[in-house]
């Protein structure tokens, strides 16, 4: 009897999953989050599994479990419950029961924007000097977050980096770049 | 110990502890992670009297929210603002406020004097403990996070494991050869604790708040603090009230994983069920303050003996504050306790003073406090942003470890879209080195067998726990899916 069912769910499942892709593929809003970062860790798990399965599982310090084992463990935990936790995922997207990413489109452009003026900022920060970039870096992410008072956001642009630095450089003798 | 340093550190601490616990979306876990980097530098006592002073403060600052907004600033002053904030409808704003204020002291000091008393006594029985037990404990310790913070155990797992496997990165703990560093220098040292911190609890967190920004302007409709400072009458009439919540807080404490935000409602259903006026619960009632923030703040002492002795954290703030012990290179434990005696005091005394500030600061400067909450997220988030960026630098004055940040924050925002819970994965990174040489050294010790984990009681004992706190949920989960 179990046979038939699981035939029958399989075929579903296969069903759904071209569905899925197309899903994907067209409609930002409807993605399982679930479904993605599953597959995330997943994916880093059989890459980790990979490189540690390489490293020695016995030296002459410790006979019985070397450098690889305990990584190798690990990335097997990670690989058999994210593979259990994408199975699962897959069949509630083909019952129609899945959570779909609640993110607006103009978040996650946001999010995005402020991920990339990250990046920029800190490859700047390396080369114009700490107070230029996060002048620049405070009033760029301010205006991401939607803040416009014109007078409040010249002074907080300008004083709150100041202030970070004297802490830094005064008080815990810490440089700055 | 209370010399002035350590007091002007203590007092910052508890004071920006109280804003980051009182502005929805800023936790205190934020805080001591945003102020881990400023600590690298110093001397220990007077890092814990900020770190300390941010925890006390974290904890307690949720319940002003809670009451005047009726949105509690941390998930541990939910039950507070059930009761609190019907009170500020009421124009007893004040009355609810300087009610939670005493009785986040009254549980605050209680649990210190618990820690005072409870932590050496473990610490000595930690002495006997072997790599097997340590082993069975920390595993142990990170199968109860998994377990609890989230609905769903194979998520807690994975993010566990993923954790422990971030730790693995660098020199290996006990052959000393490279390992999984892919040829990068950077990764020698292995991941940063402070910048991956930094990234899983204040990076992600800002992330989050970009998708509210907008939605989120309640803050404008405060109620106004009105009424008068609780009477003498109601504090005697809780005394009982108090004293109960603070065990229920410090027991919650001790057990690891359960924490602030199961203690308040555990400590509130009991005091409705015990009380001689139910039907006052829900109309706002200073019994349920009084339980709630007691046992929130009962909790902070009860987190720290397992933390510092046997160093389990508690929740993601003590599991942050074990860190920055680590930071300062000392170990939890027994021999924290033989060779670092001045820490460990040293800790007990602000962990006092922080509380004896939060009372000062709670009833003298609340109106303060209220000014710099109306302060808009969006202005916030930026300003603890580079935060984030400058403290992660800060650490090693090294880019690198910046990126590890921006990666973690990235890695824990959509962790936390997806569910997979925060704290085992935080717990798993500081433990990683510890769980992997003590199996490591038992198995030697065994030579290769793992029935070394069986022989010995304690270890035993907490391995079967651990072992069917994982796999029970699993098994009844994966059956109960067949049989549907």
């Amino acid at each position: 009897m179990w046979i038939i069912a699981f035939q029958k769910r399989l075929f579903a499942f296969y069903k759904k999953e071209v569905r899925i892709e197309l899903i994907t593929r067209y409609d930002m809003k409807k993605i399982s989050i679930d479904l993605i970062v599953s597959l995330m860790f997943f994916v880093f798990g059989l890459g980790m599994l990979f490189v540690s399965s390489k490293l020695r599982f016995s030296t002459s310090v410790t006979k019985f479990a070397g450098p690889g084992t305990f990584p190798v463990m690990l990335t097997i935990v990670i690989v058999v419950f994210s593979g259990i936790l994408i199975v699962k995922e897959l069949i509630k997207i083909s019952n129609g029961t899945a959570d779909t990413l609640k993110i607006k489109k103009r978040d996650l452009i946001r999010i995005l924007k402020l991920l990339i003026i990250s990046v920029i900022y800190i490859e700047i920060l390396q080369v114009v000097g700490y107070l230029v970039a996060t002048i620049g870096f405070t009033a760029l992410s301010l205006w991401i977050f939607g803040f416009r008072k014109k007078v409040p956001f010249a002074v907080i642009s300008i004083i709150f980096p100041i202030i970070i630095l004297i802490i830094f450089k005064e008080f815990l003798n810490i440089p700055l770049p | 110990m209370f010399s002035l340093i350590n007091m002007i550190f203590c007092f910052l601490g508890t004071s920006i502890g109280i804003v980051f616990g009182a502005i929805p979306g800023l936790t205190a876990t934020m805080a001591i992670a945003l102020f881990l980097p400023f600590t690298f530098g110093m001397e220990s006592v007077p890092a814990f009297a900020l770190l300390l002073g941010l925890y006390v403060g974290g904890v307690y600052g949720g319940s002003i929210t809670a009451i005047l907004i009726n949105t509690p600033g941390t998930p541990g002053a939910a039950a507070t603002a059930v009761e609190g904030y019907p009170l500020a409808r009421q124009g007893k704003a004040l009355d609810a406020l300087s009610l939670a204020t005493i009785s986040s002291f009254i549980g605050g000091m209680f649990s210190c004097g618990v820690l005072i008393l409870l932590a050496p006594r473990l610490a000595r029985v930690a002495l006997q403990f072997g790599p097997p037990e340590y082993f069975a404990i920390s595993l142990f310790g990170l199968s109860m996070v998994s377990s609890i913070a989230s609905k769903n155990i194979m998520k807690g797992i994975v993010s566990a494991a993923f954790g422990l496997l971030a730790a693995t990165i660098g020199i290996d703990p006990i052959v000393g050869s490279m390992r999984l560093t892919f040829g990068n220098v950077n990764l020698v040292a292995g991941i940063g604790l402070i910048a991956s911190l930094i990234g899983l609890f204040a990076i992600s967190e800002v992330l989050s708040k970009l998708e509210t920004i907008n939605r989120n302007k309640g803050i404008e409709d405060m109620e106004k603090i009105t009424g008068k400072f609780v009477s003498l009458k109601i504090l005697k009439a809780n005394v009982f009230n108090f004293l109960r919540s603070s065990v229920i807080g410090i027991g919650i404490g001790l057990i690891p994983a359960v924490g602030v935000s199961m203690a308040n409602w555990i400590s509130y259903n009991e005091a409705k069920r015990m009380t001689k006026t139910p039907e006052l619960y829900g109309e706002g009632c200073f019994e349920g303050v009084a339980a709630s923030e007691t046992s929130n703040n009962a909790v902070t002492g009860g987190a720290l003996v397992p933390m510092l002795t046997l160093g389990i954290p508690g929740d993601a703030m003590t599991a942050v504050l074990l860190g920055a012990l680590m930071i300062q290179g000392l170990a939890p434990g027994a021999r924290l306790f033989n060779d670092t005696p001045e820490v460990v005091r040293g800790i007990y005394g602000m962990l006092a003073l922080a509380n004896i500030f939060m009372l000062i600061l709670g009833l003298g400067l609340i109106n303060v406090f209220v000014k710099i909450i109306k302060v808009p997220t969006n202005v916030l988030m930026p300003l603890v942003l580079i935060m984030c960026y400058i403290g992660s630098y800060a650490i090693h004055n090294n880019f690198f470890d910046v990126y590890v940040a921006l990666l973690f924050g990235i890695i824990a925002y959509l962790s936390l879209k997806a569910k997979f819970p925060l704290p085992p994965m935080l717990l798993g990174i500081i433990l990683g080195p510890l769980i992997e040489s003590n199996f490591r050294r038992s198995i030697t010790m065994s030579r290769g067998s793992l029935v070394i984990f069986f022989e010995r009681p304690l270890s035993a004992v907490f391995i079967i726990i651990a072992l069917s706190a994982m796999i029970y949920p699993v098994l009844r989960e994966n059956i109960n899916f067949k049989t549907k």
